[in-house]
């Protein structure tokens, strides 16, 4: 394969041509349009142009108390929808110094350790669609189904959590929940073999995601990428690991990482992450304690909750990276500010440095390798 | 003078001599029948309302079945376009467009609060969104909900075939509803009821 | 020297640390301090070589109270639980340096704030809009943005005839 000639020869420019990809594109994954310049097959140059999703988060955060907020949250990022809003209902905590119960910090955790393994699912049958295979993702969304059903039973939603209270989660945890649970994790683990088979015995899959759209940690430094396109570049940076909160200092779960960085491993990191959820799970519905749920009942809704003055940063780790919400209070019943650091904001951005010079089809493989939702991006 | 009146007979013979252009309206419902049982979806997600409609045509709620799971990624082949989430400022140019692209005949569903009215980003002094489908383009069925489960998908779904063939799939559906409980004959002149 | 205290340390030798216009505490980073705006790029820099990555920059409107926009820069590392915050105030009408040469993340952290604040970045590549739709004249983040102009979507129009057949 040869390498594509630099461009400075001005003449090289009459061969390229520009090409729009999106906002109605079937592996977009949702309202993103690329502008990509190419020569041939090869891209020379990627433009984002994003906010094709853009819906006001920031400043309905200004205009909403703290808990009419609450909705918002999992639009967000509405694949991770239960551990944004817990990171909202924690940040508020922190922020007003507000006590969780021990049982709504584990259940937290159960929750959004079934949120992400429902993301992570949904992602490789994606993946997967943007190459070409169609039956993993028949597969994958079937699993996720069984968890959607069962956070449905908690929650009563299937995709846009809003359970999470300031003080602990509205509901409980039913008396044969963890039974049910268990059973769900049964035929997760059941499944890891059938996908390793079904996907990694693919050549096709490996061929076209071996060795395809390496990010190098400089790239990672400057653009802020998080997530498992870090642990596929080798960094074991995960802020369940590195700042622990809620209840996860109490579990043992371990980070997976790769070094090859290319779309393989990324897809790998997932499903090692998936199985590190399932470890997690299993401690946690072991562990869960007895008690309330919630803190105090209404605080938040019928008691306009005011938080001190002062500025919060607040991180969490969601299916993408790393999320974080700053926090700005003057004191009243709405914030000041809220900031919101999605993860797919800069895993696009670097898309920019790292698609110049691949193939078409290629590009496309990386970008779907990335796992990033426009919403979250436009907010 | 006038025109003789036809007698009775003279009217039967001119009945039976016309009735193959009777026939005509039979295959416009033929056709009617066939467009409704092949719906083919642009693919076309906004935001949320895209995973619940991605998730209507996976396994376990198999849109398939009712002929609507072929979803087009070009608008030139596709004859539905399910609206699923968010209309923001910036996306309602490109959704007009991209309606104006698709061929006669065509419908549209509306899926999900923000398509219909604005949804939960609907609030006074809002700055980034269109509240709901009908400000630019028409809309043929709303499903409500935030966002509207897999089987609220298809029950709009099933609704736009009745308005497209004017008569049920199944047995009671949801126009007897509408007529049992308004008394009124409904939008879609379903006063035939057929079966 | 890659401690958050060894960065302050760093930055007070210098003299590139501000005095704080309020004393509005920050919490969740192990430090945060007021920069002045030109010497940004150089404590950017300082920060970069001892191996934080870039996390993110908000835009927060103090127009009333500090008569300028308070930026909040925040930069992490990978192997430990370190966040160093640099906050810097830009006057009204002024403008703030670009860190685009030091993180390339910037750029886009920047267009957004110049969007949705008004605040100007020199040195910036391509100061353009990034969420709002192309030519957009308001600004919709400020605290004096309560509601958007007169736009096509606001009357109801009726819905044209559906299609027959």
């Amino acid at each position: 394969m040869t390498t594509p000639t630099p461009m400075a020869d001005p003449s090289a420019l009459l061969d390229t041509y520009t090409l729009n990809m999106g906002p109605q594109h079937p592996s977009t994954h949702g309202v993103l349009r690329l502008v990509l310049t190419l020569r041939g097959e090869r891209l020379m140059k990627v433009d984002p142009v994003i906010g094709y999703g853009h819906r006001g988060h920031e400043k309905m955060a200004e205009n909403r108390t703290y808990a009419q907020f609450l909705p918002n949250t999992s639009r967000q990022d509405y694949l991770s929808g239960a551990i944004y809003n817990f990171a909202w209902c924690e940040a508020v905590e922190k922020l007003g110094a507000l006590a969780v119960p021990e049982r709504a910090l584990v259940a937290r955790v159960i929750l959004a350790e079934f949120n992400r393994i429902a993301s992570h699912l949904l992602w490789v049958g994606a993946f997967l669609l943007d190459l070409g295979g169609w039956t993993p993702s028949l597969y994958t969304w079937d699993d996720r189904e069984a968890i959607l059903f069962l956070l449905e039973s908690v929650t009563g939603s299937r995709l846009t959590y809003c359970t999470g209270r300031f003080g602990g989660l509205s509901r409980d945890l039913d008396a044969d929940f963890p039974a049910r649970a268990r059973v769900v994790l049964r035929k997760l683990k059941d499944r890891w073999q059938e996908y390793e088979d079904l996907i990694e015995g693919n050549v096709i899959f490996v061929q076209r995601a071996t060795g395809v759209g390496v990010f190098t940690k400089a790239q990672c430094q400057s653009y802020g990428v998080t997530g498992a396109n870090l642990r596929a570049a080798g960094v074991p940076y995960d802020v369940r690991k590195v700042e622990p909160y809620g209840a996860y200092p109490r579990f043992q779960f371990d980070i997976p990482t790769r070094t090859e960085s290319d779309a393989f491993a990324r897809y790998w990191v997932r499903i090692q992450e998936m199985k590190q959820s399932v470890r997690i799970l299993e401690q946690a519905l072991e562990q869960l304690p007895d008690g309330p749920v919630l803190a105090e009942k209404g605080l938040g809704s019928k008691k306009r909750l005011r938080l001190p003055a002062g500025t919060l940063y607040y991180a969490v780790e969601s299916a993408r990276g790393a999320y974080g919400i700053l926090l700005v209070s003057e004191g009243g019943t709405e914030p000041w500010r809220a900031k919101f650091r999605t993860p797919s904001y800069p895993n696009l951005a670097v898309l920019q440095d790292v698609m110049p010079g691949m193939m078409m089809a290629d590009a496309v493989a990386v970008l779907g390798s990335v796992d990033i939702i426009i919403p979250e991006i436009d907010r | 003078m006038g025109l003789a009146v036809p007698t009775d007979a003279a009217l039967a013979r001119m009945a039976e001599d016309a009735r193959p252009f009777v026939r005509l309206a039979m295959v416009e419902d033929v056709l009617n029948l066939c467009r409704a049982n092949s719906l083919w979806p642009i693919t076309f997600g906004l935001a949320c309302c895209a995973i619940e409609m991605m998730a209507t045509g996976m396994a376990k709620y198999d849109l398939d079945r009712f002929g609507a799971a072929v979803f087009r990624p070009s608008p030139r082949q596709a004859d539905l376009m399910i609206l699923a989430g968010t209309i923001s400022r910036k996306m309602a140019p490109v959704i007009k467009t991209l309606w104006e692209q698709m061929p006669e005949p065509k419908w549209s569903i509306a899926m999900g609060g923000c398509t219909i009215s604005g949804g939960p980003f609907k609030y006074p002094g809002e700055y980034a969104i269109v509240e709901g489908a009908e400000k630019f383009m028409p809309v043929d069925v709303h499903v409500p909900g935030c966002p509207p489960r897999p089987e609220a998908l298809i029950a709009g779904i099933l609704r736009l075939e009745e308005k497209i063939k004017q008569g049920r799939r199944f047995g009671l559906q949801t126009s007897d509803l509408r007529r049992q409980t308004s008394g009124s004959a409904g939008d879609s002149g379903d006063a035939g009821g057929k079966p | 020297m890659t401690t958050p205290a060894g960065i302050v340390a760093r930055l007070e030798a210098n003299g590139w640390v501000a005095a704080a216009p309020t004393p509005h505490p920050m919490t969740g980073v192990s430090e945060s301090r007021w920069i002045a705006p030109e010497h940004l790029v150089a404590a950017a820099e300082a920060v970069k070589a001892a191996g934080y990555f870039y996390e993110s920059m908000s835009c927060v409107d103090r127009l009333e109270a500090l008569g300028g926009f308070e930026l909040v820069n925040t930069f992490a590392r990978w192997d430990a639980p370190a966040r160093v915050a640099f906050r810097v105030l830009v006057p009204k009408d002024g403008a703030a340096p670009s860190l685009t040469g030091v993180y390339a993340m910037a750029e886009w952290n920047e267009r957004e704030a110049w969007e949705l604040y008004g605040v100007a970045f020199t040195g910036h590549p391509n100061l353009t809009w990034l969420l709002l739709p192309e030519g957009t004249e308001y600004r919709p983040l400020l605290k004096s943005f309560t509601a958007p102009p007169p736009s096509p979507y606001d009357d109801s129009l009726t819905s044209p005839a559906p299609s027959d057949g």
